[in-house]
């Protein structure tokens, strides 16, 4: 073992003074290098990697809102199409139906007309037919009764007065 | 704490199972680093502990001298002694610069390692500890804190095994504390020169000589506060070891073989040296660290500098408009 001096105990050394100032500068650019600038390097990064994080999420979610409103937009004019279409569906149906309605009516008009004018049109020729039958009839019964043929033309003349007074 | 260290290893093992072979490879490379970095920061001290058995001192006892010399370089003015408290410093620099390898291995954006955790904290809280108290503008005073408080804590901490703590020769801190003089004359100097010797004359010019007394008086201030502290810590430990041993030869000296041992130096020290060794050299680091900050952020005020940056702008619109105007 060696025997080793001691210093005083308090002992003032230029050289050891400045060797220890030397040392603390050293130090501090130990734990600057080694110790905060990895540490704030690591820092800057997860800070800008959050940033860019909230960024992407408020994109998507501008996105989102911005498809929302879209489809919002869609949905409503859906809406409104859907609606507009039954609109469209039951005037054209009240039109088709007062079409309908208005046709059959004057169908049924003109049928009633016709039918009408049918049978006008039969009595009267049933009562030409009834004429000349009574004109016939009378004709042969007076030829039967006076016995002798007269004048066609007077007597059918007399006839028509006749029944015409019937009338 | 063993609990969790083992719940550690075994979820280390499971995900080294799990893993392929090629990243338990890696992890075998990665572990290699670490027992070399952990190899970095004990080694020095230990180094230190053996440099310190191998030379006794000269006087044994209980005689209270200053730290051993082991080697002396011959230079002019004053021979350079290499002594125990510059080999400490040394080896607690070794240990701190090792730390720092430590500490920032591996670190990752989205990591949550333990070591991470642990240099992401000391980072955050001693640049919050600077920013609250010098301002934004000394942000980049924060490793310059850490490291005085790192090197400070840790040399008086060095005394808990064993080693003579360097923060109790005066050389040391008297070292530290001139370099903050030179920050604190540099920040004040940031106002100019003129300026800053225009101070000396304030309030009145009568007071030159004591500004500039006091001017000195805060290096050697901080100095002696620091080492006292620290040196009162170990000559009361020494006397009270002693004491110890006196009075254990009073008591049981009487019995034979047995009554050699100074049976009561154990316990009452370790008591006594978690105030003088661990509080008060955590303290007295942490006042050093404060005390830097004052000075240095009052030397050169907020609003000096915001004076000072206006003054700046306005000086270089002026020579853009007049490049301009050319």
């Amino acid at each position: 073992m060696l025997e080793t001096q001691a210093l005083d105990i308090i002992s003032v050394n230029i050289w050891q003074i400045l060797i220890s100032l030397a040392n603390l500068a050293i130090l501090f650019f130990i734990l600057k290098r080694f110790l905060f600038k990895p540490v704030q390097k690591m820092l800057e990064a997860r800070r800008r990697e959050v940033e860019q994080l909230y960024g992407e999420a408020e994109t998507a979610k501008e996105q989102a809102e911005h498809d929302k409103s879209i489809y919002e937009d869609k949905l409503a004019a859906a809406d409104d199409e859907a609606r507009d279409v039954v609109r469209h569906a039951m005037t054209k149906a009240n039109e088709m139906s007062d079409e309908i309605l208005a046709d059959t009516g004057r169908k049924v008009s003109e049928m009633k007309a016709r039918a009408e004018a049918d049978i006008a049109q039969e009595r009267k020729r049933a009562v030409n037919a009834l004429k000349d039958e009574v004109a016939d009839l009378s004709l042969d019964i007076a030829e039967k009764v006076i016995g002798r043929e007269i004048g066609e033309e007077d007597h059918r003349a007399l006839i028509d007065d006749c029944i015409k007074d019937l009338k | 704490m063993n609990e969790s260290v083992t719940a550690d290893m075994s979820t280390g093992a499971n995900t080294a199972k799990t893993e392929q072979t090629p990243t338990r490879k890696r992890s075998k490379k990665d572990l290699l680093i670490d027992i070399l970095l952990c190899a970095g920061m004990i080694l020095p001290l230990l180094f230190a502990i053996v440099l310190k058995v191998l030379n006794r001192p000269a006087a044994d006892g209980i005689e209270i001298t200053g730290a051993m010399i082991y080697l002396t370089v011959n230079l002019p003015l004053q021979p350079l002694y290499i002594t125990e408290a510059q080999v400490n410093s040394w080896a607690v620099m070794a240990t701190i610069f090792f730390l720092c390898l430590f500490l920032t291995r591996n670190l990752k954006v989205r990591g949550t390692g333990k070591r991470q955790i642990v240099a992401e904290t000391v980072v955050k809280s001693c640049d919050k500890l600077v920013r609250e108290n010098m301002g934004d503008r000394f942000a980049s005073f924060a490793p310059f804190v850490a490291a005085i408080m790192a090197l400070s804590a840790l040399s008086s901490l060095s005394s808990l095994i064993g080693l003579y703590p360097p923060t109790s020769d005066i050389n040391i801190v008297a070292g530290w504390a001139i370099l903050v003089f030179i920050l604190i004359t540099r920040a004040k100097m940031q106002g100019g020169v003129l300026n800053y010797l225009k101070g000396f004359t304030q309030p009145v010019p009568f007071l030159t000589p004591f500004n500039i007394l006091s001017e000195f008086a805060t290096p050697i201030s901080m100095t002696f506060r620091h080492f006292g502290n620290i040196l009162s810590g170990v000559v009361i430990s020494t006397l009270l070891a002693s004491a110890l041993q006196w009075l254990s030869g009073l008591v049981l000296g009487w019995i034979p073989v047995f009554g050699s041992v100074p049976w009561l130096q154990i316990g009452l020290p370790a008591i006594f040296s978690i105030y003088f060794d661990v509080l008060s050299g955590v303290l007295q680091a942490f006042i050093f660290a404060m005390l830097t900050m004052m000075y240095v952020c009052t030397g050169f005020s907020e609003e000096d500098y915001n004076a000072r940056m206006a003054k700046r702008a306005a000086r270089r619109a002026a020579k853009a408009a007049k490049a301009q105007e050319k």
